[in-house]
């Protein structure tokens, strides 16, 4: 199983405030990097491919490219490798052409929605700085079938949990409340926010527990991550999720540049150590999992000396992202951090897993 | 609509044991949140 998610472009026509990469370049993948990237991974991997349509804003390159992916899928699929395609995009392009070519394709859209409007608006803001939560949801609205969405936990949400999750209900079949990564910039600044909006770890993890019991007493809950992906981990004895997993982590996740730049994840794009090589010059698959056992190993040193192989959650948690520790402390060596706060989500689903373990 | 019991953790506990339980989502199977 591989899944590849490809920055179509680096353009956007919002301005999000924790954008990882907003450097709104006027860039989108040429017909020639999509045909080679699509034949070289159906040549590669034989089973599965998740393709993930990602940007910048991917639904910026207008539907007749996501004509041409389906037209490249079919050509290069000689061995019948299972397909899936998701687009991750801000709704706010979504058009009834685009509605069309999804569903008949039967991609999965995924969007992002921060909660209610007051919320929503703080963060999620076009480029002239209004907030996006009406156009957002009118989008969602016209899509027939509700997305899943991508919640980002920002300052913004601490305390308003109920209202927040209320909404992801209302509007997604599904949710991931997703750890602020310290990445975020002023559109068109140098300047970081990274002391704006994220959480202290232990403000993370209050939140995450808050939304863990708001879940659990829902009659008809949404699958909501990793919340469902962390309960799942203590009966599996392991994680799903590149942030809990290192064997997603460099293995079965590879990042494409809309240049057709191939670098083991986005997260690390434009840094050399992860970069695979172009498409077209290279044939950048030949050291993938070359270049994911050597991080692995690299990782696992680093979170030995942080003490994570003798945690009790290292099963659920596996440290984080190492991409996330280069950006808060200038190199991989640091287990994640939201450590305290993870281990307060863990706690309260131990705690109840033993519950319903003495109850059988 | 509240329940106060742990049906639904029970539920994906019972999906993991089964191994039924399928992503919904593509793309979080494999990312944590925005890139």
């Amino acid at each position: 199983m591989l899944t590849a998610v490809i920055e179509l472009t680096e353009k956007c026509n919002l301005g999000c405030t924790f954008c990882l990469r907003p450097s709104f370049k006027n860039s989108g993948m040429s017909l020639k990097i999509l045909e080679k990237t699509i034949k070289f991974l159906l040549e590669y991997e034989k089973e599965r491919i998740d393709f993930v349509w990602h940007g910048g804003e991917p639904l910026i390159l207008g539907s007749h490219f996501f004509e041409n992916i389906i037209l490249f899928q079919k050509k290069y699929n000689v061995n019948n490798v299972k397909i899936l395609n998701a687009v991750q995009t801000n709704a706010t392009l979504f058009s009834e052409e685009f509605k069309k070519i999804f569903k008949i394709n039967n991609f999965v859209i995924g969007t992002s929605i921060q909660g209610p409007k007051k919320v929503h608006d703080c963060t999620r803001i076009d480029l002239f700085g209004k907030g996006t939560y009406e156009r957002v949801i009118s989008k969602i609205k016209k899509m027939g079938e509700k997305p899943s969405a991508i919640t980002v936990l920002t300052k913004e949400i601490l305390g308003k949990e109920e209202e927040t999750y209320k909404i992801l209900k209302k509007y997604s079949r599904g949710a991931r409340i997703s750890e602020y990564f310290p990445g975020g910039q002023i559109p068109n600044k140098k300047e970081r926010l990274l002391n704006n909006q994220m959480p202290s770890s232990k403000e993370y993890g209050q939140s995450m527990v808050n939304f863990y019991n708001i879940w659990k007493k829902d009659k008809n809950p949404i699958d909501l991550r990793p919340i469902t992906e962390i309960i799942q981990s203590f009966i599996r004895k392991k994680s799903k999720g590149c942030i809990y997993s290192q064997q997603s982590c460099n293995f079965i996740v590879i990042g494409i540049k809309w240049n057709g730049d191939f670098y083991t994840c986005l997260r690390a794009a434009e840094k050399k150590e992860f970069f695979l090589g172009n498409i077209l010059k290279t044939n950048p698959l030949k050291q993938f999992l070359a270049f994911g056992k050597r991080d692995d190993q690299n990782r696992m040193k680093f979170l030995k000396k942080e003490g994570c192989l003798k945690c009790e959650f290292f099963n659920q948690c596996n440290g984080g992202c190492p991409q996330e520790s280069l950006v808060l402390w200038g190199d991989y060596a640091h287990k994640t951090y939201y450590c305290e706060g993870r281990k307060m989500l863990f706690q309260e689903i131990k705690k109840d897993i033993e519950k319903l373990k003495n109850e059988i | 609509m509240e329940t106060d019991n742990l049906s639904n953790v029970m539920s994906i506990v019972s999906q993991a044991e089964n191994q039924e339980y399928e992503p919904i989502m593509a793309y979080s199977e494999a990312y944590g949140g925005e890139l």
